[in-house]
């Protein structure tokens, strides 16, 4: 209540407004953190692209000499065995990126489609499937990810299957809960009183209620796979053969780059991982900000 | 078949043809742990066509349960509820849905009772979506092209006071005060031509000004399209107002029903008495006279007496052991106490 | 004149509207609170009636602030500018002064302690050193409780009970001015009547003062001795509670008792309509705020400099054309 000012009475007469319908995209462009996250995850996903179809040297030639610090030649220097560290990282990034963005398929829909059968239909089959869910929940993932690679044999699609298929409980929680939350609302009574049919009302009236939540957790995953990649390459586990964030780190750090000082070759795939997840959470802040203005709860 | 009885001899109504909804015996039961907690205990009662009867209670008098049992968004645990001389109360899947056409409801929450993210012409327009037919059948119109049914909720929208309806159509629900939200959600109940419309405390969370706004429409409404209103408030101000019929309900039971004229002015229970009096006019108390205190706290429900047995000033060892059926003591009144008073 | 307890002069509250704007919610709101009256002011959802409590309260947070004016309390033995006191001043000033409650009672109730314990909590805040005992009982007692109610806790209570806890915790350090923002709105009507009976009572035993905010204008002339209407911020007519109730003179005034159903009112009879909106806050007004949704505005009151005429014994109206309307009518 207190500073809490409620501009009820400020309501303008309908016949002043424009009849305008906001465009979704339009509203989340306009917002400043949705657009800071995009373009910055636009420009890795545009950057990693062209690094599957062009690199200034092939990303695995290793006969440049090693240990060059960037120059000219080398925008970002040289590794231990001679490879163009930029080529390497260009060309890294779209592998990255497609493991991240194909976890968060898999996962999304895993999760999506859980959460609303859950939250829809309730009783048995949301008991099962929740208890299903606490199970992923409380083992611990990343001990989970390294035993569960270990068995699978190390291929980036190996890994995908592996990161996606831990990754959706929690987003199907999250989806279940607000669904749950939304039924009760009395416009859900109304849309029942009108004689729609569930499912109806489901994909009518409730679903838009978690697509910011699906958005919102479809960022979040993928960044969170990319880190989980990274994470699992750190430690040796995985395709180490594939040319990546994470594999990147993994040689940097078993090469000894520090004791070289050569932080060209850790510093671009780091720092990458990091401005992406700072990407992910305006991204996230900001979808939230246009949802809850659309629906004025904000 | 001797249930036929039991309605003759407890039902508050004559009988005949033209009631449009008819409680018989219904009870409706919350369970929280082991106890059982009667929302609705035999509760008898109906609405004729064209009739407009308010509910009126305090909170836990079992008022909106009766509403949301009235249109079967609760299920009833026993007695009949008939909808034109049809038991509704156990009706499933498309013969349910089909008499949804028949009654609507207006809630309390005009906050809530619109999806946020539907515009004004999708929130209107769902009942006839879904129910394209009989729309089309009630109308005798085609109903298949989207600028006819823009038309058509516009007009709508007109008649509920949101001139010209056209600017609304494509708004949202943020975009309008709560009056307005009301007078959407009374465009969609009306789309479908219902019967009966249950208002649930429609104008509680209204300012003074746009709630005499909304009974306006409300009495304006009920004349033009000839529908019955089932009216569930705690103010018993508005609720003679809106109705020429009440039922007072308390803990479960309805304790009085008849002519609003005849409870307000000469209630019959000691509780309908108390909840009178207690009542304010612009201008102050409607009387300095201490009232009886008076506490439901330690009941809920299965009670064997009277509901307001242990509030009463005029309990007797009857009211404890045995429960007042609603009997009929004037034309149009009835009371549910051994002991009425002035008789 | 009669003996003031609170003044309050010019008063501008703003609320931030978070892109540099602001909602004037008061606008230079002068008004006099006398000693031992019970002043109810009515008005409807954002018309300020609210935010003047906090203002008094001093509970307007950042961004929002107190943009102009001064509220004087005047003590027995000198006077106290509110809006000047430090934090030690204030936290002596709220409770022992000026004492509020809610139309929630959990807005001052702790749900995880005991009643006594609020009490003793607040005592201790507010340096009180007699026997504590005896101040709850007292305190129950007035406020029409048992004894029992001390090792309860708030949810154990009824509605009705814990805003009786309210008011028996906002009179425990004995204030002189006691604001109540629609203590009744939340209750039932049995339990409504109680409270404002006991309201009533309290005043004349206490000797309080009574700063009455409700929506409702039969619950304001149940407990008032005087009404003050508001409307986008400022009080346009205020005097006694028989005069404002029978011979409304402000056209706002007059519109908001003819919505008013009550049982007395007959069924179908048509119910004044307020068409409009009220003034967005965040623009400046010219004139008469009430301007676009008055019946029988001329053009004058565009200009109108808001200075409130007197119409009778203590009963001013901030409307130019209001001697006019009255004798027309009356």
């Amino acid at each position: 209540m207190i500073g809490n000012y409620n501009p009820e009475n400020t309501n303008i007469q309908a016949s002043e407004l424009p009849p305008v319908k906001e465009n979704l995209l339009v509203q989340i462009w306009h917002n400043r953190k949705a657009r800071t996250g995009i373009m910055i995850i636009g420009f890795f996903a545009i950057f990693g692209i062209i690094g599957q179809i062009h690199t200034p040297y092939p990303a695995s030639f290793d006969n440049f000499p090693t240990w060059l610090p960037p120059s000219a030649k080398h925008w970002f220097g040289t590794d231990y065995d001679g490879h163009d560290v930029f080529s390497q990282f260009m060309y890294g990034t779209g592998v990255s990126l497609y493991v991240g963005a194909a976890v968060a398929l898999i996962a999304v829909s895993l999760g999506t489609m859980a959460g609303l059968v859950s939250g829809y239909y309730g009783g048995i089959v949301d008991n099962a499937l929740m208890r299903f869910v606490d199970i992923l929940l409380i083992l611990p993932t990343f001990p989970l990810l390294v035993i569960l690679s270990t068995y699978f044999k190390p291929t980036v699609t190996s890994t995908i299957i592996v990161i996606g298929i831990l990754s959706w409980p929690f987003m199907a929680r999250v989806i279940r809960s607000q669904i749950l939350t939304v039924k009760q609302r009395p416009f859900v009574q109304a849309s029942i009183l009108a004689g729609m049919p569930g499912y109806q009302i489901m994909l009518k009236e409730i679903f838009k209620f978690t697509l910011p939540l699906i958005i919102i957790n479809a960022v979040y995953i993928f960044v969170g796979a990319i880190v989980a990649q990274a994470g699992l390459a750190f430690f040796g586990l995985g395709d180490l053969a594939s040319i990546n964030w994470g594999t990147m780190l993994y040689y940097a750090q078993s090469q000894d780059a520090v004791i070289y000082y050569a932080w060209w070759w850790i510093v671009p795939p780091g720092l990458s991982i990091a401005i992406l997840g700072i990407a992910a959470n305006f991204f996230g802040n900001g979808i939230t900000e246009v949802f809850g203005e659309r629906a004025g709860e904000v | 078949m001797e249930s036929q009885i039991s309605i003759n001899e407890n039902n508050p109504t004559d009988g005949t043809q033209n009631d449009l909804i008819r409680f018989v015996d219904v009870t409706k039961i919350f369970k929280s742990g082991h106890v059982r907690n009667y929302a609705l205990d035999k509760v008898n009662l109906s609405i004729k066509e064209g009739e407009s009867l308010s509910i009126v209670g305090e909170s836990g008098s079992g008022k909106s349960t009766l509403g949301l049992v009235a249109v079967n968004l609760l299920r009833i645990n026993s007695g009949k509820i008939l909808f034109q001389g049809k038991d509704i109360s156990r009706l499933r899947g498309a013969s349910l849905r089909s008499f949804r056409r028949n009654t609507q409801m207006v809630f309390q929450d005009p906050y809530s009772s619109l999806n946020p993210y539907n515009t004004i012409y999708q929130s209107v327009i769902a009942p006839v979506n879904a129910n394209r037919q009989y729309y089309e059948n009630l109308t005798g119109e085609k109903a298949d092209s989207r600028s006819h049914l823009r038309d058509r909720v516009a007009e709508m929208l007109d008649l509920v006071g949101l001139t010209p309806g056209q600017n609304f159509l494509d708004l949202y629900p943020k975009k309008l005060s709560g009056g307005q939200r009301q007078r959407v959600a009374l465009a969609r109940s009306l789309i479908l031509r219902p019967r009966l419309i249950v208002a649930d405390e429609p104008t509680s969370m209204l300012d003074v000004s746009i709630s005499a706004q909304v009974l306006n429409l409300l009495t304006k409404l009920k004349k033009d399209f000839k529908f019955s209103v089932m009216y569930i408030s705690h103010e018993l101000g508005t609720s003679k107002y809106i109705s020429d019929k009440m039922a007072v309900m308390n803990l479960g039971r309805v304790v009085e029903y008849g002519s609003s004229d005849e409870i307000t002015e000469n209630p019959m229970h000691p509780y309908t008495d108390i909840l009178i009096k207690s009542m304010l006019e612009v201008g102050g108390f409607r009387t300095e006279e201490p009232l009886a205190k008076i506490d439901f706290g330690q009941y809920n429900g299965g009670i064997v007496g009277c509901t307001f047995a242990h509030s009463c000033p005029f309990v007797t060892d009857q009211c404890l052991k045995e429960r007042p059926q609603l009997e009929r003591k004037e034309n149009d009144h009835w009371v549910a106490c051994f002991h009425p008073l002035g008789r | 004149m009669s003996d003031n307890i609170l003044l309050i002069r010019n008063l501008e509250t703003d609320y931030s509207l978070g892109n540099g704007g602001y909602v004037k919610a008061i606008r230079s709101l002068s008004l006099d609170v006398r000693r031992g009256e019970s002043l109810a002011l009515v008005g409807e959802s954002g018309s300020g009636k609210s935010t003047l409590a906090l203002s008094i309260m001093r509970l307007i947070e950042k961004p929002n602030k107190i943009a102009e004016g001064e509220i004087i309390f005047l003590d027995k033995d000198r006077d106290i500018s509110v809006l000047k006191l430090g934090e030690i001043g204030l936290r002596l000033f709220r409770w022992k002064k000026v004492a509020m409650i809610f139309q929630s009672a959990m807005n001052i109730l702790n749900p995880v302690m005991r009643v006594e314990n609020q009490f003793i909590d607040t005592f201790e805040a507010h340096n009180i050193q007699d026997d504590y005992n005896q101040r709850i009982n007292k305190y129950l007692t007035i406020a029409g409780l048992g004894k029992k109610v001390r090792r309860l806790y708030p949810h154990e209570l009824s509605g009705g009970m814990k805003q009786r806890v309210s008011i028996a915790l906002a009179l425990s350090c004995e204030p002189e001015l006691l604001i109540a923002d629609e203590p009744t709105t939340a209750l039932d009507v049995v339990v409504q009547r109680e409270i404002l009976f006991e309201l009533r009572q309290l005043k004349n035993s206490l000797n309080l003062s009574i700063i009455f905010i409700t929506h409702d204008l039969s619950v304001a002339s149940a407990v008032a001795d005087r009404i003050g209407i508001f409307y986008a911020g400022r009080i346009v007519e205020i005097g006694k509670k028989n005069d404002v109730i029978n011979r409304p003179a402000h056209p706002y005034a007059k519109l908001l008792l003819g919505s008013i159903v009550t049982l007395s009112t007959p069924r179908g009879k048509e119910l004044s309509s307020l068409e409009g909106t009220p003034p967005d806050l965040s623009k400046e007004i010219k004139g008469c705020s009430f301007y676009e949704r008055c019946p029988s505005h001329v053009k004058q009151c565009l200009t109108y400099d808001l200075q409130p005429l007197k119409v009778g014994e203590d009963h001013y109206v901030e409307c130019l054309r209001a001697q006019e309307l009255l004798d027309s009518e009356y």
